[in-house]
């Protein structure tokens, strides 16, 4: 995922934190191509989109929480590199999240380069990430 | 005492209690030589032993000591035969008399001592029905569930308070295994035989789920015997689980908040031109993620009011960006530090951290920076030590703020701050305080 610019899908329903995120990767070698605030809308905007990356929080309005978008994206869409994002240190939750054996792991609150030595750890192929 | 005396023959009666007299000198004695006067006997309660007569032309001796026995069980009963009348005897001891005597031989000699043992036994034997009784009831109704089990956890012997914890009718318990009544219940059979107490939890019939505490232990003298005890800690748990859930949503808040926080303060930096304006919004949200990570110990480490200082430090300088040319060790002891402490000292670690980062190797100079927490007696010591260029002194002394801060925050940790710098040969900065001094 080096030389040419690496996708990121965005998948957080505080627009504050997203804005931030797309700011952070403004000017990077990271081109947010989408935020989505739900799981139902992450799934659309990964088919139709293609990330390289999903950046996605765990806790998520709506029905499904981002564990649960994650599961899909993997079933439908193996290549896409996974990072969680999280603000709630809940154990079950963490164990369900590791079990699908994310690319990274961000934990908020992030500054800006936590996020980016976060996705630079994919490139590198070490995932855990900061925190 | 009250003693009736049953014979047909006068004498004997006399004989038996100017004998019994010598033990119990104020002893009321009541005679009874025909039916009537023992059926009018039968009707006076009060009486504390009976002799009676094994052969009366009115009454066998035998029925009276039924009769006697059916209306008052534990009133001890003294059965006189003639001799050879061990067949008698056995049959009258059978039927529940307490003692029997041979006339024959008699004049009565051994009658005081064996009133006297039956009326100790009969004390005994009220005191233990008593007891049973109480101890009865108390397994009856104490608001904890009890059992005698097998040692698989066949149940024998339930009270029914474990019957309403089960959501079961009593009767229904005995011949189930427990482990079988309860979620993961083999699981908690085994640890609670090897002595822990686990909590479980368990699905009524009714759909309703309660908790509890299962302890049991096993009664060797009592042939493979498990006494066990469910204690409902239902409601404890309850407010338990809503404790927790209200935490770890004010946890997940104040971390979403802070996020925003760092989000906007690094988003409008971006925004202005000044390399000044944007380095000071930076060191902003270097701070607010400082404050983050104490914050983030006091909550994962379920502790809420200290902190591990040590292991702060290690958070602290794994979310810092070391160049590369940069090496940065720790030698950290493991130190507790109440939070009113910890936030200040927190603080004062990251700026001090982040001053060396900045300013200390300038156009990437090679060198290290050690961060040192340790007890000198009773003081905490908190160093941190580099090999960078040293801070220029006098007027030109940068970090404005960045030093005002630095004392304010002295001053709330109750510490003394010293620093020690050499220009080209670093800088060494030790702050000592006396830990848990929450006043």
């Amino acid at each position: 995922m080096s030389g040419k610019a690496v996708r990121v899908m965005v998948v957080e329903d505080e627009s504050l934190v997203s804005d931030f995120m797309a700011a952070v990767l403004d000017d990077t070698l990271y081109q947010v191509v989408g935020v989505a605030e739900t799981g139902a809308d992450a799934l659309q905007l990964a088919a139709e989109a293609r990330p390289d990356v999903a950046l996605v929080d765990i806790n998520l309005r709506g029905g499904m929480d981002g564990v649960e978008l994650a599961a899909h994206v993997r079933e439908r869409w193996p290549s896409i590199r996974l990072v969680f994002v999280s603000g709630s240190h809940d154990p079950a939750t963490r164990t369900r999240a590791e079990a699908l054996t994310p690319d990274g792991f961000l934990k908020k609150p992030f500054m800006a380069r936590h996020l980016l030595a976060v996705l630079e750890g994919i490139d590198r192929g070490n995932p855990g990430g900061v925190g | 005492m009250r003693v009736l005396v049953a014979d047909d023959n006068e004498n004997d009666r006399l004989l038996a209690i100017r004998e019994i007299r010598k033990g119990y000198p104020s002893a009321e004695f009541i005679q009874v030589d025909s039916a009537a006067a023992f059926e009018a006997a039968l009707e006076q309660d009060g009486f504390d032993v009976v002799i009676t007569d094994y052969k009366m032309g009115w009454l066998d001796g035998l029925e009276l000591l039924r009769r006697m026995k059916a209306r008052y069980p534990g009133l001890p009963v003294l059965m006189v035969t003639g001799t050879g009348g061990e067949e008698i005897a056995v049959e009258a001891l059978q039927e529940g008399a307490d003692d029997y005597l041979v006339k024959n031989q008699l004049r009565f000699d051994r009658l005081p001592r064996a009133v006297t043992a039956a009326l100790e036994r009969a004390h005994q034997r009220r005191e233990l029905a008593q007891a049973e009784r109480r101890y009865g009831d108390l397994f009856r109704a104490v608001p904890v569930g009890l059992c005698r089990c097998a040692p698989d956890g066949l149940v024998l012997e339930a009270n029914p308070t474990l019957a309403i914890l089960l959501g079961r009718a009593p009767e229904e318990l005995s011949g189930l295994r427990l482990p079988c009544l309860i979620e993961e219940g083999q699981e908690a059979w085994n640890a609670a035989l090897s002595g822990a107490a686990p909590e479980i939890r368990l699905q009524r019939t009714d759909g309703g789920v309660i908790w509890a505490v299962l302890r049991a232990r096993e009664v060797a003298a009592d042939g493979d015997v498990v006494e066990c005890a469910l204690t409902d800690v239902t409601e404890s748990k309850h407010a338990a689980e809503e404790r927790e859930a209200l935490l770890g949503e004010l946890y997940h808040r104040v971390n979403n908040t802070l996020q925003m926080l760092i989000g906007m303060v690094t988003t409008q930096a971006g925004r202005v031109t000044d390399p000044e304006v944007q380095q000071m919004l930076h060191d902003l949200t270097g701070r607010i993620h400082a404050i983050s990570l104490i914050q983030q110990r006091l909550y994962e480490t379920e502790r809420f009011t200290e902190i591990d200082f040590g292991d702060f430090l290690r958070d602290l300088a794994a979310s810092v960006s070391v160049a590369p040319a940069t090496s940065l060790r720790l030698d950290l002891s493991s130190m507790t530090f109440a939070v009113g402490q910890a936030i200040p000292l927190g603080l004062a670690a990251n700026e001090l951290l982040t001053n060396c980062l900045k300013h200390g190797f300038p156009d990437g100079r090679r060198g290290e920076i050690m961060i040192r927490l340790a007890r000198e007696g009773d003081m905490a010591v908190l160093e941190i030590v580099d090999s960078g260029v040293g801070m220029p002194s006098g007027p030109e002394r940068r970090e404005g703020y960045g030093l005002r801060l630095l004392n304010l925050l002295m001053r709330q940790a109750r510490a003394k701050m010293d620093v020690i710098s050499t220009p080209g040969r670093g800088t060494r900065t030790t702050i000592r305080f006396l830990p848990g001094d929450k006043s």
